[in-house]
């Protein structure tokens, strides 16, 4: 090759350097992306080629000298034409088949929203994402919550009061969620969200979405009822580690269908579903119970397309009704969690129906609720209105039953506000500068404070002769506390967009119960709790 | 009196016009083809057209999706929702079915000659002059010479070349595939460029300059040599050359889904009529009918045409022997 190219140049130098010249240039204009897209072999081919030409070049002039003049010889020159020719049309077809390549062959995407592999088109698409919380909880010295008393005797006391210590400091894998969720088509979607925190094993998430129309997105399956507006925010989002008083009323997931969608160019969302019917703060899986739940909430954004001091303003309200008859195996009614999740309220049980309170009648539950971003701020609030119809057996003749509505009710607010400059938002914090200190970055720091209350029926305590903790109460004085009052502050970090950091102390002091003797009930300890965490959510 | 009769008769009018309006429909057919038969059917979907509203009163629009047969026949598989697919050869068509099940495994007996309305063969494409003196299937293995064939993997077109050269070597050689080997293996020496389908090999031939004899369908060749004109290139005839049957079909699955069914199975009979079959043969097919082959006999020089069943028996043995993977096409090029 190197002696017929050398003959080529001698006669056709000018020639055959321009041409090998212009089919490099073609090959590599563009910058890169056209470059890229050459089959390698083809252009160090033609790299080659083009640098034998150029040595070959330079070596016929040093020994032709100035006066020498090319003669024609087309059958060598026609031999590196074609080569030349053939390069061009290898990188022609080849473009062209990476162009047909591009339509079908699925796209792997990997980014700080989870890995997935997605169709060329983008209608399909699978996609890996995870949330990975790993708590510290840190009761202080003294005061670790729940000082129920079994007896009065002062043996009882000291047995009882080492057996019900339960608040212990721990590690705890709070969350830990491997999500599974897609896109079917144009119009349908799914969610897996099995979770293995907390000594779990559960499903949390496995609902499909039926995208007919913004204004029309049907879900079907296991997922967060629309009733309040914490329960909805996402995990890795809440600016608490753990919930506020008032969740202890709502269901975290619920197994339905429901209508959901955006009208009045998205000013209001709307939804209303039909549900099992899960217990207070409960994800519901099984239910023993024929009886469903209806649930709506309207939630307005009136101004959300007005920029100004108001835009951020949205408000709505949540509710649900439904029947919910309990049984001895279960009962249908729950317990009510601090922060620091310890149990500071639940119905009295026995091992046998007698003594048991159930679930008997209505369950109504009103939810008011609103949020507020502006900049770097943001406030949401709740109130919870429930109403419980409850059944007590306390004796073995027939008349020995009783049934009460209880009325609860609850609510918190929640403030932060972000020190590094972002805006708040209802999902979550983006850092303007990722943690890298070397280049100034700090990621976002955020402020936060909650207070809120929860508040029990006293009518649970009392038996219907207006005894405290008499024959048919509800509730015992000397186990649960009639009303919890919660405060917290604490700090939030985001080094990146995927990783936050928080810290939390929150108290909750106990009013009308929790502790002391059945004759003389005393308020339980006030709950005081460090909690941190560190959480990867992607 | 005189009134009433004139408002009578113009009810039953504005009746009449409204309901030839609402049963006159407006449809969409897809034919999904081979490469080199975007000229014939562009001719062929107007006179088509025109037949069907004629016949019914119904709008029929045909889109066309032409490219390597291999290739389109995949795109059916994987939900093109081609109302009707006319590829260059029925092991393509039959992939149909055994791969989606989208038309019975009899299609190939729904219409007349095996379902194929005209036959082509593969004939060579030379510059002017004919500078390399190529006469045979002989002359284009000898070195130096620059060869165009598309990619039998994707190329019907290139698989019938392929074929054609294998059984002009076996012929010649006492029917010794290891000769017809060694003779296909020289001939894919002197391809530098493979092409997805036979259009693209023929934009290599004679728009990209590459290579001395292009190989391709005859009514290809004869278009180019229309459009290029007899002063840049000729057409070879070889010897021995392959009997094409490029075969049509309805695909069921769709036209049935698309309420396609009966226009369909129309638009492939129209092919055998007369008019079907003279626009065949002006676009440099071979008719299947007598009387029409017989007025454009001039056209079409003769030679000596084997089918594939006689050579390799059938197109499913062929395929799986030199085109699936690991056959015959693989062991020389692709490995």
């Amino acid at each position: 090759m190197n002696i017929a190219i050398h003959n080529l140049v001698q006669k056709h130098p000018i020639l055959t350097s321009t041409a090998l010249g212009l089919v490099l240039a073609a090959l590599t204009h563009d910058g890169h992306a056209a470059s890229n897209e050459v089959p390698p072999e083809i252009l160090k081919q033609l790299q080659t080629l083009t640098q034998q030409v150029e040595q070959l070049q330079k070596q016929v002039k040093a020994q032709q000298g100035p006066s020498y003049q090319p003669v024609a010889d087309n059958a060598e020159f026609e031999a590196l034409q074609q080569k030349v020719l053939v390069l061009e049309r290898k990188q022609e077809i080849a473009q062209e088949e990476l162009k047909e390549q591009k339509k079908v062959i699925p796209v792997v995407v990997a980014g700080e929203k989870g890995f997935g592999l997605k169709s060329a088109d983008g209608k399909y698409e699978v996609k890996l994402r995870g949330l990975l919380q790993a708590d510290a909880r840190v009761f202080q010295e003294g005061l670790k919550g729940q000082h129920a008393y079994l007896g009065d005797t002062a043996i009882q006391q000291r047995d009882a009061d080492i057996a019900t210590r339960t608040a212990t400091d721990n590690f705890v894998v709070r969350r830990a969620r491997p999500i599974i969720e897609g896109t079917l088509g144009e119009t349908y979607g799914f969610r897996i969200t099995p979770d293995f925190g907390s000594n779990n094993s559960t499903l949390v998430d496995g609902y499909i979405d039926a995208n007919y129309h913004p204004a029309a997105k049907v879900r079907v399956g296991k997922f967060t009822p629309p009733i309040g507006l914490e329960r909805l925010q996402s995990s890795a989002d809440t600016k608490f580690n753990e919930l506020g008083l008032t969740s202890n009323f709502l269901p975290s997931r619920d197994i339905g269908v429901q209508v959901a969608g955006d009208v009045f160019d998205k000013r209001l969302n709307y939804t209303l579903g039909f549900f099992n019917g899960a217990n207070d703060g409960a994800s519901g899986d099984i239910d023993p119970n024929t009886d469903k739940e209806i649930a709506a909430r309207l939630f307005a954004q009136p101004f959300a397309n007005s920029p100004g001091f108001l835009q951020g303003l949205s408000f709505g309200v949540g509710a649900s009704t439904g029947d919910a008859k309990g049984s001895n195996g279960n009962t249908l009614l729950t317990t009510y969690r601090s922060s620091g999740q310890e149990n500071f309220f639940s119905y009295r049980t026995d091992t046998s129906i007698s003594n048991t309170v159930l679930a008997d009648g209505t369950r109504d539950r009103l939810v008011p609720q609103f949020s507020y971003y502006n900049g770097g701020l943001g406030l949401t609030g709740e109130y919870v209105i429930e109403k419980q119809d409850v059944t007590r057996i306390y004796g073995t003749g027939l008349t020995q039953t009783r049934s009460e509505e209880i009325n609860n009710d609850g609510w918190n607010v929640t403030a932060s506000y972000l020190l590094t400059g972002e805006d708040a938002s209802f999902k979550g914090v983006k850092p303007g500068k990722a943690f890298d200190p070397a280049n100034g970055g700090w990621g976002a720091w955020e402020i936060k404070a909650r207070v809120g209350e929860l508040n029990v029926d006293k009518d649970a305590f009392y038996d219907t002769k207006g005894i405290l903790g008499g024959t048919d109460s509800f509730a015992q004085a000397t186990r649960s506390a009639q009303s919890a009052y919660n405060w917290g502050v604490g700090v939030n970090w985001y080094p990146t967009n995927i990783v936050r950091v928080s810290l939390d102390y929150e108290q909750t002091s106990f009013d009308w119960g929790g502790g002391g003797t059945a004759k003389n009930p005393e308020d339980r300890d006030s709950e005081h709790v460090l909690l941190g965490r560190v959480q990867v959510a992607f | 009196m005189k009134t009433s009769t004139i408002k009578k008769l113009a009810a039953a009018l504005a009746l009449a016009v409204s309901a030839t309006g609402a049963l006159a429909k407006d449809i969409t057919l897809l034919n999904v083809s081979y490469d080199p038969t975007r000229e014939l059917y562009e001719e062929y979907n107007k006179a088509f057209v025109k037949h069907w509203e004629s016949k019914t009163g119904d709008k029929v629009t045909v889109n066309q999706s032409h490219g390597g047969a291999g290739k389109q026949a995949r795109a059916v598989i994987d939900g093109l929702e081609a109302d009707v697919v006319t590829l260059a050869l029925s092991y393509d068509i039959d992939q149909l079915h055994e791969k989606a099940k989208l038309i019975p495994k009899d299609w190939q007996s729904r219409l007349p000659h095996n379902s194929s309305p005209y036959t082509s063969t593969i004939v060579f494409l030379v510059r002017k002059g004919n500078p390399k003196n190529i006469q045979d299937w002989d002359d284009i293995v000898q070195p130096g010479v620059g060869v165009v064939t598309p990619n039998p993997k994707t190329s019907g077109g290139a698989r019938y070349n392929h074929l054609a050269a294998w059984a002009y070597a076996l012929k010649h050689n006492n029917n010794d595939p290891a000769a017809a080997k060694a003779f296909v293996t020289k001939l894919y020496q002197n391809v530098s460029v493979l092409d997805s389908g036979a259009r693209g090999a023929t934009t290599t031939f004679l728009e990209r300059g590459v290579g001395d004899v292009l190989l391709t369908w005859e009514n290809e060749a004869y278009l180019a040599l229309k459009e290029q004109g007899a002063d840049k290139v000729e057409i070879v005839i070889p010897s021995y050359s392959i009997l094409a049957e490029p075969p049509v079909t309805v695909v069921d699955k769709f036209a049935n889904k698309h309420g396609n069914a009966e226009v369909a199975k129309a638009y492939l009979e129209y092919l055998y009529s007369p008019e079907g079959q003279e626009i065949a043969a002006r676009n440099y097919y071979r008719p299947s009918d007598p009387a029409v082959a017989a007025k454009y006999a001039s056209q079409f020089p003769k030679l000596e045409l084997f089918t594939i069943d006689a050579v390799f028996g059938g197109w499913q043995k062929a395929q799986k022997e030199h085109f699936g993977d690991g056959g015959i096409f693989d062991q020389i090029y692709g490995k």
